[in-house]
């Protein structure tokens, strides 16, 4: 079926509520929308909800014959589909411009950053290696599929466990979780993709909807990983416009702060369901069956209103607004006091100033894993790079890259 | 399963009311409801309902349009060729709109209509076997409400059923609505709603309210007309600051 042709009214409505800094869905300019992530009974599935838009990721391994050109290492395919239950205007059957490019993009995320460590996959060089296969649908087209789809990528990758292989000789054995623990895949960074429309007026939204989307006249994808690299980016004019100029360098410090925050959130979500699972404690997880809520149809359900003002959700949660600012300033504290859990919130607490703001979280990573992020430590350090010089060296051994700043400092001084 | 008045129906249920009925008065059966030799069926979901004297129908959410004569449509116009426009109106074929069936339209004086306008219309012809004709005019070629609705408002989509709710006589939403606000709206049987206000905020809490009107019962219009006066005022005076 042929897509819905963009009145003359919607076009010019967008354009000026844009230009007025207004959004039809309530949001400021830069702001995305909600991101919600549930998981299925098995490893490496994942829904993604962003707003309305929704889609599904599912991680599935075989074992498979090594390229010629790489005999050591594993493989990972991408692949998304879209069919008309997403959007009437999709096609069943055959790959779309559209799914191509989503993949594409993707690819130039996952695959081409080098996230994964695919020689890890390998079982017997030149013979068999791990294939790793993503498959991504889209359930509900509401613009944005690239941003849902990376994000239902990168928590599918990062929950996926595979089997585990012994060999003995000539055979391997592939045991079944029965026999061993899976293991989880290695992930050197977590790359995710945010997406900027530019509108006529040069005014540019994030993470726009499909209204927003077929009014645009450029689009912008940045794939930006947690260490605040850029991995991947896709710029594209839509329509034939001189307006567009510094898209790019006005947004992309903006975007990698998301970034850093999205792949948190991911982490954290998908930490929390995989201990769940090795707990075998299925209570307070975010399971399929948690996103099929019952909903009672009340106007309180703004979340169903695809039109608002911004306005329009503070005048339902009124009554509630009170209890809810005592529980946001509750949680606040508990992040200052817990500092090991390493959350997003903590970077900006530590503005304090270093030393006002709980206990020493440098010692901490010491003793932990590498798993705690590089973000925090980088962010201690520059609050405290005049003060304590000798506590950094103690502690610097993780990161190379700290010390040899550090000692061109010292060396300035 | 037998079902009566006010039961939530399956397609396939047999109506009880209607047969029992032994009196000799006209029953008329309205969407939903088909007749098979002496037993009446459902073939939507939904509720039975039921008005008097004797009309009986299915009332069903759904949002793809099924074209009836005689109802008020916004639609796309998405061709422009020779003496018809062709306009989308969200139904399984597109509609023909004669470029006469305009007030005043004449064969030199065409009506100024670009692609991606919208127009609110009326369907003239809606049968199964053939294309939907729209008009814009009545019976004796006066325009009335129908014709081109301006590129300044909003258009937006809603179920059906939501239509049905906010055009019944008995709605009082937009008369409570248009106490304290200002506004146009052209809401057309096939989802499509075109509103326009004075201010882009205006517009915009308009459409929140028609939408959310879904949700709230009859006695709730009144707060929720309420909450958006309350809601626009904040806004009003936040862009102030």
């Amino acid at each position: 079926m042929k897509e819905v042709l963009l009145t003359n009214c919607e076009k010019n409505f967008v354009n000026k509520s844009v230009e007025q800094g207004t959004r039809l869905d309530g949001r400021s300019l830069l702001e995305a929308r909600n991101v919600k992530i549930y998981f299925a009974s098995n490893w490496g599935s994942c829904m993604v909800l962003l707003g309305q838009t929704r889609v599904v990721a599912q991680v599935t391994c075989d074992i498979q014959q090594p390229k010629t050109s790489r005999p050591n290492e594993g493989m990972l395919h991408i692949n998304v589909e879209l069919n008309p239950m997403a959007a009437q205007h999709f096609d069943s059957g055959r790959q779309s411009e559209i799914s191509i490019l989503i993949s594409r993009q993707l690819e130039k995320c996952y695959q081409d950053s080098k996230c994964i460590d695919l020689e890890s996959l390998c079982i017997i060089a030149d013979k068999k290696v791990w294939n790793l296969r993503v498959d991504i649908n889209v359930i509900n087209h509401d613009g944005n599929l690239i941003d849902c789809a990376s994000i239902a990528t990168l928590a599918a990758l990062s929950h996926f466990h595979r089997p585990d292989v012994t060999s003995n000789g000539e055979d391997i054995i592939v045991h079944p979780f029965s026999e061993k623990d899976p293991l989880p895949l290695t992930l050197y960074h977590y790359p995710v993709c945010v997406s900027f429309i530019t509108f006529e007026s040069g005014s540019t939204v994030m993470d726009p909807t499909y209204l927003e989307e077929r009014v645009g006249v450029a689009q912008l994808t940045l794939g930006i990983n947690s260490y605040r690299e850029l991995c991947s980016l896709h710029f594209n004019y839509l329509t034939k416009t001189m307006t567009v100029e510094d898209v790019i360098s006005a947004v992309s410090s903006y975007a990698t702060n998301y970034a850093v925050q999205l792949v948190q959130q991911i982490k954290e979500a998908v930490n929390y369901d995989v201990e769940a699972r090795y707990k075998k404690d299925d209570r307070n997880t975010n399971r399929f069956k948690e996103c099929i809520m019952t909903k009672k149809l009340t106007t309180m359900n703004s979340e169903c209103i695809s039109i608002k003002l911004r306005k329009w959700s503070e005048i339902e949660n009124i009554e509630s607004d009170v209890d809810m600012e005592k529980k946001k300033e509750e949680t606040e504290n508990c992040t200052i006091i817990k500092p090991g859990i390493g959350s997003a919130e903590l970077i900006p607490n530590t503005n304090i100033s270093f030393g006002e703001g709980g206990p020493n979280t440098w010692n901490m990573s010491e003793s932990s894993e590498e798993e705690i992020s590089d973000i925090e430590i980088t962010t201690v350090i520059k609050k405290e790079e005049n003060k304590t010089i000798e506590n950094i060296e103690l502690n610097g051994d993780s990161e190379e890259e700290n010390i040899e700043i550090l000692e061109t400092k010292d060396l300035m001084q | 399963m037998e079902v009566s008045v006010g039961d939530v129906v399956m397609p396939g249920d047999t109506v009880k009311d209607i047969t029992t009925i032994t009196k000799k008065e006209t029953i008329i059966l309205g969407p939903g409801l088909r007749r098979e030799a002496d037993t009446v069926y459902a073939y939507k979901a939904g509720v039975l309902k039921k008005t008097e004297p004797a009309v009986y129908y299915v009332d069903s959410y759904q949002k793809r349009y099924v074209p009836n004569r005689g109802e008020h449509v916004v639609g796309i116009v998405t061709q422009k060729g020779g003496d018809i426009f062709k306009v989308d109106i969200g139904a399984s074929e597109q509609a023909s709109l004669s470029y006469l069936a305009f007030e005043g339209a004449t064969k030199k004086n065409r009506p100024d209509i670009q692609v991606g306008d919208l127009v609110f219309a009326k369907l003239l012809v809606a049968s199964k076997d053939m294309e939907p004709e729209l008009v814009c005019v009545d019976s004796h070629g006066k325009e009335k409400k129908l014709g081109i609705l301006s590129s300044e408002g909003m258009l937006f989509s809603c179920s059906l059923s939501l239509i049905r709710k906010i055009l019944n006589h008995n709605s009082p939403l937009f008369n409570m609505l248009a106490h304290s606000q200002a506004f146009e709206v052209a809401a057309g049987m096939n989802g499509r709603v075109w509103v326009k206000a004075r201010t882009i905020q205006e517009t915009i809490a308009i459409a929140t309210a028609i939408l959310a009107a879904e949700y709230a019962p009859l006695s709730g219009i009144k707060k929720l007309c309420s909450d958006i006066e309350k809601t626009l005022l904040l806004t009003q005076s936040g862009n102030v600051d």
